[in-house]
């Protein structure tokens, strides 16, 4: 059997070579914009930052190690994450004692806003101030309330957006605690 | 193109060659493109939509729940950035490659490579003709080679023939234009490429440090202007704005306007909205049974402290509300991250008597849950406070796709300006027979043609007063 004149086996060959590596690209590669959602992936390292309270205590994530940690991105006015608030309160509460910690981020609003609300909802979890909005950048946050869920080994185990109740947050934490 | 089938024998880069070099196929790919490309623009894209709602509870709402998780599934709510989208750009730019290689490499051959003695037939055969005597027994082409030549054309004299052509340019302006449409489906399949792409929004307030997204630079704004015409329309905005660099240096100032994006390290920052909130309000404190003012506080809505001091009279806020409101259940709220409706909660401690707690409105000061309180507030001025809107863009595809226009300019001259001329030539008894070819413009050609048998044998062709200065 005759074959193609080389030029068209090699154009052919680089073709195919191209279309498995964007495949593979595709495929292979959990966080492009070629593929679907946005955001830090899941199953990857949960990016570290700095952030500092109201009161002027830092909190470091790469310090949380060995912790299991619920990042909670929120904002005072926003109505979803008044919503899932006491949610959050109770199960920091419950399971604190099993290394579970809240880590709420607030985007941006002034000191006295946040203590407001803190005190408004009794909330007893750090809440750290993302002043610049670095951090949200850095986990590519568009809506609120956006919680991400890193195990104690700083792996993100699930990502959450909108309010969260109970249940559901309950089976989240199986995962990482 | 003939159809080849997958006949058996065929191997695998075979049959890929096949398949790419269809014509069938590329119109097949050209038609889903252009069905994706409409489905993209009719449904609201992801990051477009103007709602907070995150994408998997809004397409549901907006399309029902059937059409909405469908269009999330497949990806049609980021029609441009799917993989689907994107492989069929690949696989069209492979079309136009192999399509073009399959025409381009026998067409190469023939021109580059002329044959200058076909068959007497075919040069008889040919549209144009005209027949000279030989100019000598030896070299029977001298003075049409020496005609030809001075008008540009490459003569070739080769076993007893004549071969002359010229406008090779003209037949390649197609590939040319082929290779400027695969340099703007780079250009465009470049967004897929992390960090060749990007776009985003920012708010920068005045005298604010914002991390400029997908960067590791900042911008500070210097300050917002806004102006406007006598009759209330907006005559420029204006963002003074500098650039801080990882290492905290000002590495550039610019005035960001309408058209004069701020541009720093291939990312450009356009102007693009504002908004004013009250800034700094200062706020005399009276005392109500006197009237007499006990001191005066300036509280930054933006970021207030927790304490003021007014005269002998200490003030801790208790509660702030950039945007004051009620909730479902009467309770007070912020609506907004704005300062658009501040309220605050006072504790206030007077030099002498009991502690005791009021509501403070900065913008309506006279609003007041207890008239019987001691003191009194009255806002005596607020400076405004604007934020800029940029939007932070950074395309490193669109100078690949600048080229790519720039070279389908040039095909596209080629194609249409540069026509390939060609004679062929051969002696039949001390007769030199030739005959002309051309790819366009045969009326041009056939003037030519005219004109160089006259100049080699005047009286047999006349040329008429019409071809005067006809020459191009």
């Amino acid at each position: 059997m005759r074959r193609y004149p080389t030029y068209k086996r090699v154009t052919s060959a680089i073709t195919l070579v191209l279309a498995v590596i964007w495949f593979g690209y595709v495929l292979l590669w959990p966080n492009t914009n070629a593929t679907a959602g946005s955001g830090v992936p899941v199953g990857g390292q949960a990016p570290d930052f700095e952030l500092t309270t109201v009161d002027g205590v830092t909190y470091r994530l790469s310090d949380l190690k060995g912790q299991a940690v619920m990042l909670n991105f929120f904002a005072t006015w926003c109505s979803y994450c008044k919503t899932e608030m006491p949610v959050l309160e109770q199960a920091y509460q419950a399971y604190r004692d099993q290394g579970f910690l809240v880590l709420a981020i607030d985007l941006d609003e002034s000191d006295l806003a946040i203590t407001t609300f803190q005190k408004e909802y009794g909330l007893t979890f750090p809440i750290v101030v993302d002043r610049g909005s670095n951090v949200s950048q850095l986990y590519q946050i568009v809506p609120l309330p956006t919680s991400y869920f890193v195990d104690r080994d700083g792996i993100v185990r699930a990502k959450w957006t909108g309010a969260i109740d109970a249940g559901q947050l309950e089976s989240i934490l199986n995962l990482i605690l | 193109m003939d159809e080849q089938g997958a006949k058996p024998g065929k191997d695998l880069l075979d049959r890929t060659w096949d398949f790419f070099s269809s014509v069938r196929v590329a119109t097949v790919l050209l038609f889903l493109i252009a069905v994706a490309s409409i489905g993209g623009t009719l449904i609201e894209q992801e990051g477009m939509y103007s709602s907070s709602l995150p994408p998997e509870e809004f397409y549901p709402q907006r399309y029902g729940p059937v059409l909405g998780v469908l269009l999330l599934r497949t990806g049609m709510t980021h029609a441009y950035t799917s993989w689907w989208y994107l492989t069929l750009l690949f696989m069209i730019g492979a079309s136009l490659v192999i399509c073009s290689i399959e025409r381009f490499v026998p067409l190469w051959r023939a021109v580059q490579q002329p044959n200058p003695a076909p068959d007497t037939g075919f040069v008889r055969r040919l549209k144009q003709q005209f027949a000279v005597p030989a100019a000598s027994a030896e070299s029977p082409y001298a003075k049409l080679a020496e005609v030809l030549r001075a008008r540009r054309y490459l003569v070739i004299e080769q076993d007893g023939r004549l071969y002359a052509d010229k406008g090779r340019w003209g037949r390649w302006g197609p590939y040319i234009t082929h290779i400027g449409l695969i340099l703007i489906l780079i250009g465009a399949g470049m967004r897929a490429v992390p960090g060749a792409y990007m776009e985003q929004f920012i708010w920068v307030k005045d005298g604010e440090i914002v991390k400029v997204p997908g960067t590791d630079f900042y911008v500070e704004s210097l300050g917002f202007e806004a102006e406007f015409y006598e009759t209330g329309q907006p005559k420029s905005y204006r963002t003074h704005a500098r650039v801080i660099d990882a290492d905290g240096n000002v590495v550039k100032t610019h005035t960001i306007s309408l058209n004069e994006p701020l541009s720093y390290s291939r990312v450009e920052l356009y102007q693009s909205s504002y908004y004013t909130d009250p800034g700094k309000a200062q706020v005399a404190v009276i005392d109500r049974a006197t009237g007499a003012e006990v001191g005066q506080i300036t509280i930054n809505l933006s970021q207030p402290e927790r304490e003021y001091t007014a005269g002998e009279y200490r003030m801790a806020v208790l509660g702030y509300y950039p945007d004051f409101g009620l909730d479902a259940d009467g309770k007070p709220t912020t609506r907004s991250s704005r300062v658009t409706n501040p309220g605050m909660v006072l504790e206030v401690t007077p030099p002498d008597g009991e502690p005791f707690t009021t509501w403070f409105f900065p913008l309506y000061p006279s609003m007041e849950f207890d008239p019987s309180n001691p003191v009194k507030f009255s806002t005596l001025s607020i400076d405004p406070v604007s934020t800029s809107g940029l939007k932070v863009k950074k395309d490193l595809g669109i100078p690949v796709i600048y080229l790519g226009l720039v070279v389908i300019t040039f095909g596209a001259f080629a194609t249409f300006y540069i026509a390939h001329r060609r004679y062929w030539a051969f002696t039949e008894d001390g007769v030199v027979i030739v005959g002309g070819w051309t790819n366009r413009n045969q009326g041009s050609f056939e003037r030519e043609t005219r004109q160089i048998a006259h100049l080699l044998d005047p009286e047999r062709y006349a040329v008429g007063d019409e071809m005067e200065g006809e020459e191009r």
